[in-house]
């Protein structure tokens, strides 16, 4: 699957448990930038992010997680 | 009565599963972490087990965060405290959290989560980067009243100032209704410099109290 479209899944996903778009979809984004992604919130998108490419992260790689181009590598790298 | 405080090990993660649910509980019935997944006691028990298991560093679901007071060589008491941010990859202790539960709970209990959230998420405190941080403070019963908690803060803060010489603050957050955690925390040092409030009406239906407060003492 493209980058782009691994992206833009991603955003459909955060939009829709953040219920607003107000955030730059950029490698550079990062949790702490975004209104509403709180702990809660994180748990409820990476579980959402595993359901919709049908992949299980190991628990060392989302605490290496930098910020959303490392998300996007991430999920590339498992496709 | 002669206590010995020590870190927490591995060995340890039994009992300190035990200190999260009666911390999380905070004198009431109403444990957050149970509620909030839709878990029993017994299921959260053996799912902190496995978590502390995971050994995460930096966050409160670290065993190696605890501080331990045994009493004839039985663990008694314990509390926990790391400094915010500053782990192996530099993470907020809730996204370490969150990673932690999301990893190991089952994908139907984290379905209860999406429905929860709303009810919970106005008294949610984020942690200040770079400061230390508090959390999970129990002592059993029979041992209160001998000052154990003040004793383990003040080896959590030397162990924190090791690490980190120029840590400026400690911050602890507690419901506002725990006046004996408070009256601690205050004997401590700690003053209240912020609060929460939910005005949910199923709030006390998930957690010990609506209002929450973060002390501090400056280091």
């Amino acid at each position: 699957m493209e980058r782009d479209q691994i992206l833009e899944k991603i955003k459909i996903i955060v939009v829709s448990v953040l219920e607003h778009d107000d955030f730059d979809m950029k490698d550079e984004l990062v949790a702490t930038d975004v209104s509403g992604w709180d702990s809660l919130t994180h748990m409820i998108i990476i579980t959402s992010i595993e359901n919709e490419f049908k992949i299980k992260f190991r628990l060392k790689e989302l605490n290496k997680l930098k910020n959303m181009g490392t998300l996007i590598e991430l999920v590339q790298s498992k496709l | 009565m002669s206590y010995t405080l020590r870190i927490a090990t591995l060995s340890d993660i039994n009992f300190i599963a035990k200190v999260i649910i009666e911390a999380e509980k905070s004198g009431s019935d109403k444990i957050g972490i149970a509620t909030v997944f839709n878990l029993t006691e017994s299921e959260l028990q053996n799912y902190l087990v496995e978590i502390l298991d995971e050994e995460i560093d930096g966050c409160e679901f670290s065993f190696s965060s605890f501080v331990i007071a045994e009493f004839n060589g039985q663990p008694v008491a314990a509390f926990g405290g790391w400094i915010e941010n500053e782990n192996e990859n530099n993470q907020p202790s809730a996204i370490l959290k969150s990673n932690l539960i999301g990893f190991v709970f089952p994908k139907e209990k984290l379905l209860a989560l999406k429905k929860n959230q709303e009810i919970i998420k106005d008294i949610l405190i984020d942690r200040e980067p770079h400061t230390h941080q508090l959390e999970y403070a129990y002592v059993d019963e029979e041992h209160r009243g001998h000052g154990l908690t003040n004793r383990i803060i003040n080896q959590l803060l030397e162990i924190a100032k090791k690490k980190n010489p120029n840590l400026k603050k400690s911050q602890v957050q507690v419901y506002a209704n725990n006046s004996s955690a408070i009256k601690v925390y205050e004997r401590a040092g700690y003053y209240e410099i912020d609060r929460k409030e939910s005005n949910h009406s199923l709030i006390l239906d998930y957690l010990p109290w609506n209002v929450k407060l973060v002390l501090e003492k400056k280091l």
